[in-house]
């Protein structure tokens, strides 16, 4: 039952948060719309409750109605009865009285006929009766007419007889009690339907609002976390860079300074001490980006993504004209994500292209998107250094690179930011090259964050 | 303190010695003056408890002030700088080793009148040091003559 009906929910919560907008992973949120389901499940509960309680008041409706209309038609059949026995006949005429018996014979329900004399002594009795069951029986008098029969209304006031006719009501009564065992059965099955949907939705409700509090506190730790995170990120953005300077700076002042008292082997080292620093300084800004695009909001904004690949194309050629490079960019690609982090990815995509076509004397670069099983990938390809296949594993990890720095400089932190992008967008990012014959990189971008 | 001079804010000894190298190697030769955290400076600039330029011969041209500092981070400095009539308009420019956005912006709300950050290498670091001390000594037209 959990499985099933949990997945339900679950997929209910979440079309019900993505159509209100309301966030999950806030305690607050979480209680308010946990309170709005439990009162549907009450009102659930209340209105089977009404439906069924008005079910079996109109099934006791039903049983007066039909008991007062049997009611009626007994008393139109004994006056009818007791006409026809004063009018055309009279009580002496057996003949007469015997073809009254006889036609009403017929009507259905009725099982008993008995005419009496005025001495209340039975003349005719028509039964039917059988032991046991319910009858309901209507008496009503023969009264002679003054005028001989012309004037059915003017009567007078001694009785020449009674009539009496008895119809069976069983049948009716057990008409209206399986009508009213229906209508109570039914009730009793909405209201326990009610009653398990409603304990479900409780228990879920518990279960879930406990699971929704720990996943909301879980995501107050993660928010702490990342504070810290930020606190320690600043922290290496100041003092990391600062003894970096110290020794960039002073190494150069000696460089200055001795130069002349310095052989071609103190200058050297001197000027590895120097790039060594500045390298770091490198690593530092690309962990400090790595670690600023794991962080923070991600905005959600519609933008030209072919237009952004196009400015950094342009700063990239800016940067060295003198190259023989052309940019092919597929403009229009509309995309909703965060501007300044596909800035980012783009500037290392265009940028890794760009670095790793350097050495080839001309170079083709591609920018542009296909659509492929239902979704848009968007791609870089150049006809640069490439890389072997077999090494593609270690692409996107932090620090790991597939060429040394003497054939490109790199930090090896650029692809790991990427993907850390794209994957935050949603999407994946996987690449395809062969040595020397180039590199593609292939992402997505989510339709959901 | 005389016209056209510096007050350097910064707790770094190492930083301090390359700054004052730079404006020297660059021919800057304007009288500067160093405090090492935020409460020296404020203490320098508006009074408390070491005696104030306000009673001497008048505030720096520029102020070069880092972020973090001890005592009184920079950034406090600057909002009570800029909250006091008698250095509101100060120029002010930050120097620091933070390209956080959040500096950036934070500054330029608190009424930095610059933000300039710190480079790891020394040529970029000197050139910027350069550039501060001409623009801001010499070329900058300062609210009171």
């Amino acid at each position: 039952m959990r499985g099933p009906w949990r997945q339900f929910t679950d997929s209910v919560d979440a079309a019900l948060s993505r159509l209100l907008r309301y966030d999950l992973s806030r305690t607050d949120v979480v209680k308010w719309v946990y309170f709005a389901r439990q009162l549907l499940a009450v009102m659930l509960i209340t209105i089977v409750s009404v439906v069924g309680l008005s079910a079996y008041l109109s099934t006791r409706q039903a049983a007066v109605l039909l008991k007062d209309s049997l009611r009626r038609e007994a008393l139109a059949i004994a006056g009818a009865a007791a006409r026809a026995a004063f009018v055309p006949l009279t009580l002496e005429d057996d003949r007469a009285l015997a073809e009254l018996v006889d036609s009403y014979r017929t009507v259905p329900r009725l099982d008993l006929l008995r005419v009496e004399g005025p001495d209340g002594r039975p003349r005719r009795v028509l039964s039917r009766e059988s032991g046991g069951a319910r009858r309901l029986i209507v008496r009503v008098p023969i009264l002679p007419l003054a005028d001989g029969g012309s004037n059915p209304g003017a009567a007078t006031a001694r009785p020449a007889g009674w009539v009496e006719v008895g119809m069976r009501t069983d049948r009716i009564d057990a008409r209206v009690r399986d009508i009213a065992l229906t209508d109570l059965a039914l009730s009793a099955w909405l209201a326990a339907a009610a009653f398990l949907v409603g304990a479900l939705m409780v228990r879920h409700l518990v279960e879930r609002t406990r699971d929704l509090v720990g996943e909301a506190r879980l995501a107050a730790e993660v928010k702490r976390v990342n504070a810290e995170l930020e606190t320690f990120a600043y922290s290496v953005a100041h003092d990391l860079r600062a003894p970096l300077r110290a020794v960039d700076g002073f190494s150069k002042a000696v460089l200055d300074k001795y130069r002349d008292r310095l052989d071609a082997e103190g200058r050297d080292w001197l000027d590895r001490i120097r790039g060594g620093s500045v390298r770091m300084g490198v690593l530092i800004d690309d962990l400090l980006i790595l670690s600023r695009v794991s962080r923070g909001e991600l905005r959600r904004e519609e933008f030209d993504l072919g237009r952004l690949a196009r400015a950094v194309a342009d700063g990239l050629r800016r940067a060295a004209p003198a190259r023989d490079a052309q940019f092919t960019v597929q403009e229009g690609l509309r995309v909703v994500g965060d501007p300044g982090l596909l800035r980012a990815a783009l500037e290392n995509l265009l940028g890794n292209a760009w670095k790793y076509t350097s050495r080839h004397p001309c170079a083709r670069i591609e920018f542009g998107a296909r659509r492929e099983a239902g979704r848009t990938v968007y791609f870089v390809r150049d006809d640069g250094a490439g890389f072997d296949m077999a090494h593609a594993g270690k692409l996107f990890q932090p620090f790991s690179r597939l060429h040394s720095r003497g054939e490109f400089d790199g930090t090896g932190i650029g692809l790991a930011t990427v993907q850390r992008i794209v994957e935050r967008h949603g999407g994946r990012i996987w690449a395809e090259a062969a040595v020397e014959k180039g590199a593609a990189f292939f992402f997505t971008l989510g339709g959901t964050p | 303190m005389n016209r056209r001079s510096i007050l350097l804010v910064e707790d770094n000894p190492d930083d301090e010695e390359l700054i004052l190298m730079s404006l020297r190697k660059n021919g800057i030769a304007n009288e500067v003056e160093v405090v090492r955290d935020g409460q020296e400076a404020l203490d320098r600039l508006l009074g408390g408890r070491a005696p104030s330029v306000a009673e001497g011969d008048g505030f720096p041209t520029l102020i070069l002030l880092d972020l973090k500092l001890p005592k009184v981070d920079g950034l406090e400095v600057l909002k009570r700088l800029r909250g006091d009539p008698r250095t509101r308009l100060q120029p002010v420019v930050i120097l620091t080793s933070s390209d956080e956005e959040r500096d950036r912006v934070g500054s330029y709300a608190s009424g930095a009148n610059s933000y300039v950050c710190k480079p790891v290498d020394f040529a970029a670091f000197a050139e910027a040091v350069k550039q501060l001390g001409l623009y801001w000594l010499i070329l900058n037209k300062p609210p009171k003559a």
